[in-house]
């Protein structure tokens, strides 16, 4: 009886491994491989020539420029959200909350017609900012700002949830010992939510530089000019140009393979940290008192 | 340093948590605010750090408005209840963390901090682990590390929010004691919250009662216990009987009533009666003529005494009395045997006085008018 109940447990498991194993084969380390070996199919030097390409450049420039402004005002945002809601009592603050993850479901492409009816010539500002010489739609401050929308709630949401966890009473306790909001803010806050900080930068730049459906919407696709880099590889891919399109593909799948690394390394130190075994004494229900 | 607390009001999300609380604390003492859960008690000790501000009335050290003043500045020493203490730092960091903080002109050279430090930690005895992080120490361990954090930074009060509640029993006791002698050596005027009457008569010199945002009763432990100034405090400080007031279940209570207090026995839902356990006397025969027939249902020996659990013949009431080893075991009493209670004194509060009902004495009559409210 007890073996072939432990048989059939063995048997469960090979086809449980066997099953992951094969759905992971299939749809995430077959494309990968895909998309690394169209990219070279033709040999390395036509990728990098593929990459060398000036709209290509300018794809991942503009790509780059939207990161390096997402991503420092999402983290910004992030904190200030994430410390207003763990740290005070105010009303709203639960609808707040649940607000704030609104851009993770919504479709990113209902998102975009959001900012062209409210940004578009037609739309509720669109013709004062016409008017005043200002294009957003079909331009760089509307690929900007959809991503902004887009990504908004990835660092946030990291951060509030770190920041309630904490807590306040740690922060209490050096503000009756003196310390400035300043001072508590480097010396306290920072060093305790400083992974779940550097995880929601790391989730936010992955997300914005391969954010498509959105920036689709609003960027009007203009070669070289308002082409992101996933939009860019879709261009290229629609004009039968594999090669040159998987090349520009390999340096988003770096980046995201650069991300899952960081991310790996990240949690494996968060887990040796917790797992740092408390010395014997300090476990020990009973203390060791000598107070003669 | 004295501190006074004047009319101060605290009120959140419409609930008054405090309510015109008027206190002195004397310079040097020892003082402990006790109450049950949701009395108060932690909001008071939070306005007396700063962390909190009074929505009216103010706050004096030693005569000095601090009212709007925050924590750090009124210099005001706060252990929290689960120590607060940095994680991310060792225990020399976080006792030092005061100093380090302190604007330039102010802030002591680094070997003076060290020397301070050092010294704090060997007063608080945990010289062997100044290296150590929270985490690796015990409750106690992390205790003594936010005292000595909280006094590095030469506070003119210091103030423990239940700092004993996160510990085991054995240790508890002897860390309040510690406490008691490390108080009296620093000198510097303590206050602890409390909801355990036991810790606060213990090691407290002034116990200040807490009840409802108010303040019940302020004292030593001793005249809290022997003349309690409320219903309350007589409830909430050692053990207690009450005693049923109905017609019908406790008749023999109600015609005691009606002769001691003529006037209030019409109005039995505000008159409250109490008899302390040890002013019970058990007897197996019927000796007066108010005494109390009663069934043994559980005896707990208690070391020297031994307390009797019995119910009234014929009724549902308990009643708990408790007598000396020597007399129990004089009376033979076992589990289902009927006992007779004599009560030698009887407590009852009206809204507006005391009466204590003897007879033992004389039956003596002792009345003040309690403090009147709001």
């Amino acid at each position: 009886m007890a073996g072939s109940h432990r048989s059939g447990t063995r048997a469960g498991r090979w086809l449980l491994i066997g099953v992951t194993v094969l759905f992971f084969a299939v749809f995430l380390f077959a494309p990968l491989v895909v998309v690394f070996s169209s990219a070279l199919q033709k040999g390395f030097g036509y990728c990098l020539a593929a990459l060398a390409d000036p709209e290509t450049v300018a794809a991942v420039r503009l790509t780059l420029l939207t990161t390096c402004i997402a991503v420092p005002v999402n983290t910004l945002f992030g904190l200030c959200a994430g410390w207003a809601i763990a740290k005070y009592e105010f009303p709203g603050k639960s609808l707040l909350k649940t607000v704030i993850a609104l851009p993770f479901s919504v479709s990113p492409v209902i998102a975009g017609l959001m900012f062209v009816l409210v940004y578009g010539s037609g739309g509720w500002i669109g013709p004062w900012l016409e008017a005043h010489h200002i294009r957003v739609i079909f331009a760089v401050p509307g690929i900007i700002l959809t991503t902004l929308f887009v990504t908004l709630p990835l660092a946030a949401h990291e951060l509030i949830a770190v920041l309630e966890a904490q807590g306040r009473e740690e922060e209490e306790a050096a503000w009756t010992l003196g310390a400035t909001g300043r001072q508590i803010f480097c010396k306290i806050t920072l060093p305790k939510i400083k992974w779940g900080l550097f995880y929601g930068v790391i989730l936010s730049t992955a997300r914005t530089m391969g954010e498509f459906g959105a920036v689709s919407v609003v960027s009007g696709h203009i070669r070289g000019l308002t082409n992101t880099l996933p939009l860019h590889i879709e261009v290229l891919y629609n004009q039968y140009d594999t090669v040159a399109a998987f090349s520009a593909a390999t340096l988003l799948a770096l980046i995201a393979l650069a991300t899952l690394a960081a991310k790996a390394a990240l949690e494996r130190r968060t887990e040796r940290r917790r797992d740092r075994p408390a010395p014997a004494q300090a476990t020990s229900g009973r203390e060791e008192w000598t107070w003669a | 340093m004295g501190v006074t607390l004047r009319s101060v009001w605290k009120t959140y999300k419409r609930t008054a948590v405090l309510q015109d609380v008027d206190l002195d604390l004397p310079t040097g003492k020892l003082v402990a605010l006790l109450g049950p859960s949701g009395s108060g008690k932690t909001t008071l000790l939070r306005i007396l750090a700063g962390l909190e501000v009074p929505d009216h009335g103010a706050v004096l050290f030693d005569g000095e408005d601090v009212t709007r003043r925050p924590p750090g500045v009124r210099r005001a020493g706060m252990v929290f209840q689960h120590y607060a203490l940095f994680g991310h730092m060792t225990v020399f960091d976080n006792v030092a963390f005061g100093l380090r903080v302190l604007p330039l002109k102010n802030r002591p050279l680094p070997w003076e901090i060290d020397t301070k430090v050092r010294e704090l930690i060997h007063r608080v005895r945990l010289d062997a682990l100044e290296s150590r992080y929270p985490s690796q120490l015990s409750g106690g361990q992390q205790q003594r590390v936010a005292l000595a954090r909280a006094l590095a930074v030469d506070p003119r009060i210091l103030l423990l929010d239940e700092p004993f509640a996160a510990l085991d029993a054995k240790v508890r006791v002897e860390l309040r004691r510690w406490l008691r002698e490390f108080q009296r050596e620093l000198g510097i005027t303590t206050v602890f919250v409390t909801h355990d009457q036991e810790e606060a008569t213990d090691i407290a010199d002034l116990v200040v009662v807490v009840n409802q945002g108010r303040i019940e009763q302020v004292g030593s432990p001793s005249e809290i216990y022997e003349r309690p100034a409320s219903a309350f405090v007589f409830e909430f400080i050692g053990r207690s009987n009450v005693l049923p007031l109905n017609a019908r279940e406790g008749k023999w209570a109600h015609d005691l009533l009606s002769r001691v207090l003529p006037d209030s026995v019409s109005s039995s839902e505000t008159v409250r009666a109490y008899v302390r356990p040890h002013e019970i006397d058990v007897h197996r025969l019927r000796d007066r003529g108010t005494a109390v027939k009663a069934v043994v249902e559980r005896v707990h020996p208690h070391g020297a005494v031994v307390r009797l659990v019995a119910r009234e013949a014929g009724g549902e009431h308990r009643w708990e009395a408790e007598i000396s080893r020597d007399r129990y075991e004089a009376l033979k009493v076992n589990i289902g045997d009927t006992v007779y209670l004599e009560f030698r004194s009887v407590t009852i509060f009206t809204p507006h006085r005391k009466v204590v009902h003897s007879w033992t004495l004389d039956p003596v009559r002792e009345e003040f008018q309690q403090p009147q409210r709001g």
